[in-house]
């Protein structure tokens, strides 16, 4: 297991080292770009700028000099934002991202489940039916139409709830809700479709004959079974409510760090994308190491297969 | 008279699929005496595993369903019984085990959970004590070191190994009944012995009745006293293991037992296989089921389904060449030798 | 005894022959005639795929009938609600909005049709050959599928938009080159599988080449899933690419996808929903159809399900 997490780590370390390398110079390379030497500035500001952000080094010495600052933490000054840092907008938005990102793989993950689940026992009964008619619509749904209508209808006509902002729980609430519309359907499928399948299996009939009343044949026997191939979603899923996040917040106007992705895209501040890019792949990487781990726990079976490494 | 067990009448299950009904137990009765070791035989897809598993109402359902009959087990009929009077049943006074322990066995969880889980519902015994008797299952099944077998997962083990923690399992409670659906098809024929071995052995020392589903006529010969033999969905024959084995009556009985190789036997025989398949319990059967396949068959079996009838005092059969009404009815095989 | 109730012929022997092999059996359907057979039983499917249909037809027509050109302005005429002269209403240039959500559905269409088409083909020949030939290479080309497994392919797709410069030409090459890599695991998954089978252990046996064996069984034989990832991904190329014109780096004015329109929609959201609501639901039926035919053909061409 030790073996196994260490592996996985090194691994991990690799991918995002490999992300920042290749962001680092698509960077550099734009044409048109800020780093290119055409821009019509007066040449005293061009030096200065270029002494600033180390433009008049040689590539690999601006390479290896941002590379050893972003092991420190050191993301560099933003490119846009005078005195500002790609560490400040990481520290100011991220809390919040994070705070809503949670929230909402919360509900993706326990409601999906638990409507998995339902829609599977049900299977071919109207429960099923109409669960899996709003599961599809709310895989068809991009996030930012369900965020769109439902602050039309909650926050404008209704006047339920405010339409933008952050702080207040209620503020929450509208984007949450977009933002795991998607990862719930999503889960809600996949778990259906993979306890009728384990409901199949030999060993729920064996749970059968020993006799178990169904609430623990389907609780304890199926769905442990049925959470597994779940489980290997969690990354996606992670993954998906990141990049939702980048229209979400856009959308309700939340000071998160999606939202300073975004506009660091179309303000084409390269220091900020770049150093939000290498940030997310760190994050994302983890968190794909966090769900090997539980995957690894819920299925004894993996370990078989380490020990054989 | 002995005492009766389970008494299965006019059995009928059907599965109910998108090409319509298809009746996979045509009218069955049977009985099992107390202590008693019956086999069922027949090749695949005859009925057998269906017969078992609507005897402890696993039927999948939908498309599954028992469409009638009566299932008694000391007179209780079960097909009555309510879901839960049902499941206190299964597994304490009914166990099964299955043809496959690869995949009858939770992958994840461990041998203790699943045999404590047993315990824990029908004896009510929980932690050191269900550790204690799982234990004592265990050995009692023969595997070595339970102790810590019992906190491993069943891929630790091998097929015999985990198919002798179905039979602890289904054991756990002491049931008057042991349903086998196969138990040893997908075993290598070394661990095939040892499990019919430790099933005898279990049977004499816990008197549990069993009944045998197997297509291994070997393993019938080893295990039961009395076999009966399954065709298309229903018992075309049935008697006490020496009559069926010396002196069967049934066409399909015959051509089931020329296609079993024998060692003992001093002369080489060929093996004759039965021509053709069984029919499509989809489709209404006319006549006997067997008569497409049967070399014997006459004007009559085309046309009307026999009844099953003593042959003789533990002896029955579902074949008009033993209708009393028929001619020549002395020696069949000889008649039918002059007519080539 | 008895009163016979049996006509005197009944014992008759039946003479016969032979027993025949094969009579007693229902018409065994082909593969594919199975696969047509269930997905047009599956009403869901049917009414996905007839959606497609209708909006493929009224792509191409729609604009070529309409009245209005996409980019064509009328100040009279800003941010007028439905009516009969402008079906959908008109954008804050006067715009027609039908038209411009048919220009919308043609935009979205292609990007989903080619996005797949270029995946598709870069997975099959990659997932191919990494099955196929197996080995150190096939672990290498995995290892680097896993490693851009990594990262999410909408972070990938966004970094290249920056620096390819938004573009309808530049989101089918963006689209193309970052979603092959599911293709890519599924098709040498497939392969691998099919790989080991007897049947092709005994074309291998009896002395097939390799490249009959490839032709005969593993390609057909993983068409099924293909297809299935093929139509799945349509609409997620489509999703994609609402995502980028939502952030603004999807197609150039004045060319409209329905993501331009809907992110155009959403600044006005408040005084005009209209603007909104009707390329989302464009978005939405368009998604809902090819989800519809996407599980339709998953549920056909599972073979597990082959009864």
């Amino acid at each position: 297991m030790k073996r196994y997490i260490f592996t996985r780590i090194l691994l991990g370390i690799l991918v995002v080292f490999i992300i920042a390398t290749v962001t680092f110079f698509l960077m550099r390379a734009i044409p048109g770009g800020p780093f290119s030497a055409e821009k019509k500035v007066p040449e005293a500001i061009k030096k200065n700028l270029e002494a600033k952000y180390k433009l008049d080094q040689p590539v690999w010495r601006q390479y290896l000099d941002y590379m050893s600052n972003v092991i420190r933490g050191d993301f560099g000054p933003s490119f846009k934002y005078k005195g500002r840092t790609v560490n400040d907008f990481i520290l100011e938005g991220f809390p919040i991202s994070a705070v809503l990102g949670c929230i909402s793989i919360f509900i993706s993950i326990g409601i999906g489940i638990i409507i998995g689940i339902v829609s599977a026992l049900n299977q071919n009964k109207w429960l099923d039916y109409v669960t899996m008619f709003f599961a599809i619509l709310g895989v068809s749904i991009p996030s930012f139409i369900i965020a769109s209508i439902l602050m039309y209808v909650f926050a404008f006509k209704l006047r339920w709830l405010p339409p933008a902002m952050w702080g207040k729980p209620s503020q929450a609430i509208l984007p949450a809700i977009s933002l795991s519309g998607f990862s719930t359907a999503f889960f809600a499928r996949m778990m259906r479709s993979s306890m009728l399948e384990v409901l199949q299996q030999d060993y729920i009939r064996t749970a059968r004959a020993k006799g178990l009343p169904e609430y623990l044949v389907i609780c304890r026997h199926a769905v442990k079974n049925g959470l597994i191939p779940v489980i290997t979603y969690l990354g996606p899923l992670i993954a998906g409510i990141l990049t939702g996040s980048f229209v979400v917040e856009n959308i309700f106007a939340i000071p998160g760090l999606g939202k300073y992705y975004v506009s660091s895209i179309t303000n084409r501040d390269y220091t900020t994308i770049l150093g939000v890019t290498i940030f997310y792949s760190v994050l994302l990487v983890s968190m794909n190491i966090l769900v090997d781990i539980a995957y690894a726990i819920v299925d004894p079976r993996i370990k078989l297969v380490d020990k054989k490494e | 008279m002995v005492d009766k067990l389970l008494e299965v009448e006019d059995l009928r299950t059907s599965f109910f699929t998108y090409a319509g009904e298809v009746k996979a137990v045509r009218g069955v009765s049977l009985h099992v005496n107390k202590g008693e070791a019956v086999g069922i035989v027949g090749e695949s897809g005859c009925g057998k595993s269906v017969t078992a598993l609507s005897i402890m109402r696993l039927i999948p359902s939908p498309p599954g369903k028992i469409v009638t009959g009566s299932v008694s087990l000391y007179g209780k009929d079960l097909l009555k019984l309510p879901i839960k009077a049902m499941q206190k049943i299964r597994g304490k006074e009914m166990g099964m085990i299955f043809q496959d322990p690869m995949t009858s066995l939770n992958p994840v969880l461990s041998i203790g959970q699943q045999i404590g889980e047993v315990l824990a519902f029908h004896e009510g015994l929980k932690g050191k004590d269900a550790a204690n008797r799982s234990v004592e299952l265990l050995k009692m099944v023969g595997i070595p070191s339970p102790e810590e077998r019992l906190r491993q997962y069943p891929h630790h083990f091998s097929g015999g190994m985990r198919q002798r923690v179905m039979i602890a399992m289904a054991l756990a409670c002491s049931p008057k009944l042991l349903i086998a659906d196969e138990p040893t098809t997908a075993l290598d024929v070394t661990i095939q012995a040892q499990i019919i071995e430790l099933m005898n052995d279990l049977r004499e020392r816990l008197d549990t009745s069993i009944i045998l589903i197997t297509h291994d006529l070997g393993v019938v010969a080893k295990l039961c006293t009395r076999v009966i033999v399954m065709y298309a969905g229903q018992i075309i024959e049935q008697g006490s293991t020496d009559e069926i084995f010396y002196n069967p009556k049934h066409p399909y009985t015959m051509g089931l037992l020329k296609s079993v190789p024998r060692l003992d036997e001093i002369e080489k025989r060929k093996l004759v296989p039965i021509a053709g398949h069984p029919p499509d319990l989809i489709s209404s059967l006319k006549g006997c089921a067997f008569n497409p396949r049967c070399e014997y068959a006459m004007k009559i079996c085309l046309r009307e389904t026999p009844e099953i009838m003593d042959v003789g005092p533990d002896h029955k059969a579902r074949c008009w060449l033993i209708n009393k009404e028929r001619a020549n009815e002395d020696d069949v095989i000889q008649g039918q030798k002059n007519v080539k | 005894m008895a009163i016979s109730r049996l006509p005197s012929d009944a014992f008759e022997p039946v003479h016969r022959g032979k027993v025949k092999e094969e009579t007693f059996f229902r018409p065994s359907l082909t593969y594919w005639q199975d696969v047509r057979r269930r997905l047009k039983k599956n009403k869901m499917a049917m009414i996905g795929l007839f959606t497609i249909i209708i909006i493929v037809l009224v792509s191409i027509i729609g604009p070529v009938l309409a009245p209005y050109s996409y980019s064509e302005m009328d100040w009279s005429a800003t941010n007028k609600p439905p009516s009969a002269k402008h079906w959908f209403g008109t954008d804050n240039l006067g715009r027609d909005l039908f038209v411009r959500v048919l220009y919308g559905a043609r935009i979205s269409l292609i990007v989903g049709i080619f996005a797949s088409l270029i995946n598709l083909t870069i997975g099959v020949i990659y997932g191919g050959i990494s099955g196929f030939v197996g080995g150190w290479l096939d672990n290498l080309m995995m290892r680097i599928v896993d490693i851009l497994y990594g990262i999410p392919s909408l972070i990938y797709v966004i970094l290249l938009m920056v620096i390819l410069e938004p573009g309808l030409q530049n989101i089918l090459i963006t689209l193309g080159v970052a979603y092959w890599l599911g293709m890519a695991r599924i098709v040498r998954g497939q392969i691998l599988t099919l790989k080991e089978q007897d049947y092709v252990l005994a074309a291998r046996v009896i002395g097939v080449s390799w490249w009959r064996i490839l032709l005969k069984h593993l390609i057909p034989n993983s068409m099924g899933p293909i297809i299935v990832t093929v139509t799945l991904s349509i609409p997620s190329a489509i999703f994609t690419e609402a995502f980028l014109s939502f952030i603004g780096l999807g197609v150039r004015a004045p060319m409209a996808s329905w993501g331009v329109l809907a992110s155009d929609g959403l600044s006005t959201l408040q005084v005009y929903p209209f603007q909104l609501i009707i390329p989302a639901i464009a978005i939405c039926i368009t998604m809902l159809a090819f989800n519809f035919l996407g599980d339709g053909l998953r549920d056909a061409l599972d073979p597990r399900m082959r009864k």
